[in-house]
């Protein structure tokens, strides 16, 4: 990005011709260039071989077949792996279940989006905060909730069906296919919500007019202009569900896993879970999902570079015209309150029943609430306060370390002129299409046999890699704020570089760096793949002892514990929403003279 | 007042404070040679020299893209040149083919930038105590300074504002508190005036041009604008793609300019295609022959290079500079040629009008209403003074 006096410099002169000494000025002048940026560019450099080397150790292990102990010879067989019939049966369960719940997703989110952002319902705003409360809980936590309302034997829905008498025989299985989908996908509803709702804001509702002055109904004109137009931004959408849905690990390993679902992602947890641990085969399941993946983050790129025939006349300040539900407001509010309940206030009510409960059948007995379960939490011998502990201990250092060397990576690509920082910039963004099961196993092909094995150290490694391009994006949007001129002025004014970063820049940068440090602390604190994969019995985090104790601890406790950790991310939610949309960005204004 | 030598690049060697060679005492203040900086492809400068002395306001002109603004930035220190060497003083601060480039806070100048760049996050008074803090000047010292610096500059009672809260015109004061208050060697603006509005840029103008006399501090400023260029400054540098094409002082520059383009960019003209017909070796005038739409018509013209006859070249007749006469006026001067008056445009301050040489128009301006209607036949004169004859 070049900025101000810069641009205004462009413009073609005749080129020079080459000679020796001319290159001899520019690598003179190259050379005065970085050694200026030293720091920044040897960090930018250090971050792009970090990102690179758990790839390499990925598509490494997955070419390696252990002979004994500590020595490895290289193959094929894994890959042969790949063309029988287990696994061949995962891939297939996994895209069954990515397929389903993006539809729900995607169906779903974009009729929510629709309806906040282009229809007269009721209390829009409201609404559209609520549609994303989801988006706070986790897949894990709505699994471990939705096994108490869905559970054949023990279903709360079960139970309440059979007694009003609906039905003699439990009618939902939410350990089944359907149930998984069913889950997953309204957990990715406000991923969908939140990627659409601004393109069909922004979208010109004069179009949507004139077709109406044409003739066509409001029906019509949803479907032949509002649709089309809006297609590009929907299909990204349900891209990137697709690709969060089927990288997704809590939700089959809860829900499918005891049935015997296997989907690519429980196969990878599984490869390192059991003994002797086959790393060669979850590298090589990892391989695959992250060809997939890639392949639908590439798709979802071309997608929207595709679409400059839709957004938006840049009509500024004017609201749009809302289409009018007429008669159907109400029932469509109610529905869209309905969506709530069933993602969120059902969820947590049913949590909140069984944490309450001294034990859990499936039957509401008023009688018998306790706090038991809570106490149970913090009893002696529990590890939820060292897994508490590990929690907290590793998302403030992660969040705070990756906001830090978002800062720097930010400033080395936006402010430097080192040859390819553009390439480095899309190294930068790998991480995205990398599922953390991927990058978990790549981090223990590379430190297995080291002292980094089994502590919070690898997990930490983990997190700041794979969650990074989150903090990036943030503190970069806050970075294209400030006019490069406010740099060069201080440096002109005898500041040194540090401090300028001390003085001028992360004062400005402020309300960018609490927004994203938050961001990545929820990341982290509810982050599960690579929790489970890297952990060992002493370095469990919130998530990791959640997914034990479903297996070994009593339902009320499981419950209880659930409950905490939805506090916990609620509250971060919240302080997230206070730092960014706050009065904080005011002062921030007059750099845009 | 220089710092340590941290330089940057020092290949070994620390900063020289040699002066370059010359005529001892005669050495002009601020000399640029030959400084190149080229982005790939497209902008930047090649070779660019001019020097300033002391006390000197020099001024970059040219349009956007010239480079103008890239050869100020390596004069600060911010952007690095591929060659060429640039010396303040006694001190070289740049020298690439010693290596030698001094970061900007190594180097004692001041800067005023187009969008201000005023930390928003700081008050009035935090903002121009900022240098003064980053040389560990005295906390007492620091405040004498800085108000006294806003005094001069006329804010002396907003020391507590943020930047946000105030004009345009005066965040450029501020600015340019900021960049004096510690009394740098060089003063450097890049189009200061560009973000404000007619009226504060005229006043702003006036401010700088009165602070940078009061402090006799040597300055380079960057313009696009030959009105700003003219008033403010003592020496004017035309570039053009990168190259520095004419220097000189503004009546030079206005007597003398040696091609179209510099002519054209210092203000209104005509510029009127036509072959030398005749050429005395001893004097400098000569007569050219304008092609107009029919033929030609013979105007005499002064030469700024030697030109001989059959050279294709460029008379340039400033529209201020025209006479227009009646056929019956008495003492017509004798290059006068035959013309039509074809249109004519009142104005508060003067009269602006055209005429029509057999196909050639012509702008002409008059301080005068014209003792003549729209139709006229008329005599129209340049006097040889200004009836310059260019030959690029």
């Amino acid at each position: 990005m070049i900025t101000g006096a810069l641009a205004r410099e462009e413009r073609p002169v005749a080129p020079t011709p080459s000679t020796p000494a001319r290159r001899n000025a520019r690598w003179r002048h190259l050379s005065i260039d970085l050694r200026r940026h030293a720091v920044p560019v040897a960090l930018l450099l250090g971050l792009c071989l970090a990102i690179a080397a758990p790839l390499a150790g990925v598509v490494m292990q997955s070419f390696r077949i252990p002979q004994t102990l500590l020595t490895d010879t290289w193959s094929l067989a894994n890959y042969r792996r790949l063309l029988e019939s287990d696994i061949l049966a995962s891939a297939r369960a996994s895209l069954i279940i990515a397929f389903g719940s993006t539809i729900i997703a995607t169906v779903v989110g974009v009729t929510l989006a629709w309806l906040v952002a282009r229809t007269d319902v009721p209390f829009r705003r409201g609404l559209e905060a609520l549609s994303i409360m989801p988006f706070f809980l986790s897949p894990l936590i709505g699994s471990v909730a939705w096994t108490y309302l869905g559970d054949p034997r023990m279903g709360l829905l079960n139970k309440a069906l059979i007694t009003i008498g609906l039905t003699q025989e439990p009618l939902i299985n939410i350990h089944s296919y359907a149930g998984i989908i069913f889950v997953l996908g309204l957990f990715l509803v406000p991923f969908v919500v939140v990627l659409s709702t601004s393109s069909l804001r922004q979208m010109d509702s004069s179009l949507e007019t004139a077709a109406r002055v044409c003739g066509a109904s409001t029906m019509r004109t949803m479907l032949r202009v509002t649709v089309p137009l809006a297609a590009p931004a929907v299909l990204s959408a349900a891209l990137l569900a697709f690709v969060f849905a089927i990288e997704d690990l809590s939700v089959p390993l809860l829900l499918g896993y005891p049935q015997g679902i296997q989907t690519l992602s429980t196969r990878i947890y599984d490869s390192v879970q059991i003994f002797p641990p086959k790393y060669g085969v979850g590298a090589v399941v990892g391989v695959l999902l992250m060809c997939i993946t890639a392949l639908c983050l590439w798709l979802q790129r071309w997608t929207l570079r595709r679409r400059s025939f839709f957004t938006v006349t840049g009509r500024s300040g004017g609201e749009q015209d809302l289409v009018r539900l007429g008669r159907a407001r109400w029932p469509v509010f109610l529905l869209v309150l309905g969506y709530v309940f069933v993602s969120a206030v059902l969820p947590l009510a049913v949590l909140a029943l069984v944490a309450l409960s001294a034990r859990w059948t499936g039957d509401v007995r008023l009688d018998e609430l306790t706090l038991a379960n809570f106490r149970a939490l913090f009893a002696h011998g529990s590890n939820v306060p060292s897994a508490l502990l590990n929690s907290l201990v590793l998302a403030t250092i992660c969040a705070s370390v990756g906001i830090l060397l978002s800062v720097v990576a930010v400033y080395a690509i936006e402010r430097t002129r080192v040859p390819g920082r553009r390439l480095f910039e899309a190294v930068l963004t790998f991480p995205v299409a990398v599922p953390g099961l991927v990058l978990a196993v790549g981090l223990l092909a590379l430190f297995i046999h080291t002292w980094l094995f089994a502590t919070l150290v690898i997990i930490g490694i983990g997190y700041v890699i794979r969650d990074f391009p989150l903090g990036q994006r943030n503190v970069a949007a806050s970075f294209a704020a400030i006019h490069p001129e406010l740099e060069e002025a201080a440096r002109v004014g005898g500041a040194r570089w540090l401090r300028y970063v001390r003085r001028v820049l992360l004062p400005l940068l402020r309300p960018g760096l609490i927004g994203g440090w938050l961001l990545l602390f929820l990341a982290f604190m509810r982050e599960v793949p690579m929790s489970a994969m890297l952990s060992s019995s002493s370095t469990r985090t919130l998530a990791v002892e959640l997914l034990n104790n479903v297996a070994f601890a009593p339902p009320g406790v499981v419950a209880a514990f659930t409950l905490m950790q939805v506090s916990i991310l609620l509250l971060a939610a919240c302080l997230l929403w206070l730092a960014t949309a706050g009065g904080v960005r005011n002062r921030t204004r007059a750099l845009e003279v | 007042m220089y710092r340590s030598n941290r330089a940057i690049a020092t290949g070994g060697t620390a900063p020289s404070t040699d002066v370059v060679s010359g005529e001892p005492g005669s050495a002009p203040f601020l000399a640029v040679t030959k400084l190149s900086r080229q982005f790939r492809g497209v902008g930047g400068v090649r070779e660019v020299s001019f020097t300033a002395e002391k006390g000197e306001l020099v001024t970059l002109l040219g349009p956007s893209g010239c480079g103008k603004t890239t050869t100020l930035r390596c004069l600060a220190g911010i952007e690095v040149p591929e060659s060429g060497s640039v010396r303040v003083g006694d001190h070289i601060v740049t020298d690439i083919d010693r290596g030698i480039h001094l970061a900007p806070e190594n180097r004692n100048v001041g800067m005023v930038f187009q969008s201000f760049a005023l930390w928003p996050h700081m008050t009035v008074f935090e903002n121009v105590a900022f240098p003064l803090r980053s040389r560990k000047t005295p906390a007492a010292t620091i405040r004498a300074k800085v108000t006294g610096m806003l005094e001069l500059v006329g804010l002396g009672d907003l020391l507590d504002r943020t930047p946000a809260q105030l004009s345009g015109g005066q965040q450029q004061r501020v600015a340019l508190a900021r960049a004096l208050v510690y009394e740098p060697e060089l003063l450097l603006l890049d189009e200061p005036l560009s973000n404000l509005d007619a009226e504060r840029r005229e006043s702003t103008r006036r401010d700088i041009r009165r602070l940078q006399r009061e402090l006799g501090i040597t300055s380079v400023y960057v313009t696009h604008d030959q009105e700003e260029a003219m008033t403010l400054s003592n020496r004017i540098v035309v570039m053009r793609d990168g190259l520095a094409v004419q220097s000189g002082s503004p009546e030079e520059l206005l007597q003398n300019p040696n091609s179209r383009f510099v002519a054209s960019l210092l203000g209104p003209s005509n510029l009127l295609d036509g072959t030398v017909v005749d050429a005395l070796s001893a004097s400098s005038t000569v007569t050219v022959a304008l092609r107009t739409g029919g033929g030609s018509v013979h105007v005499p013209a002064r030469s700024v290079a030697p030109v001989r006859a059959g050279d294709q070249v460029t008379v340039l007749w400033r529209p201020g500079h025209l006479q227009l006469h009646r056929p019956s006026d008495p003492g017509v001067p004798d290059g006068a040629v035959g013309a039509t008056l074809v249109d004519v445009r009142l104005g508060a301050v003067m009269t602006e009008y055209v005429v029509d040489i057999d196909g050639l128009a012509v702008r002409g301006f008059a301080l005068r209403d014209l003792p003549m209607a729209v139709g006229d036949r008329v005599l129209v004169s340049c006097p040889l003074a200004y009836s310059v004859c260019l030959t690029s």
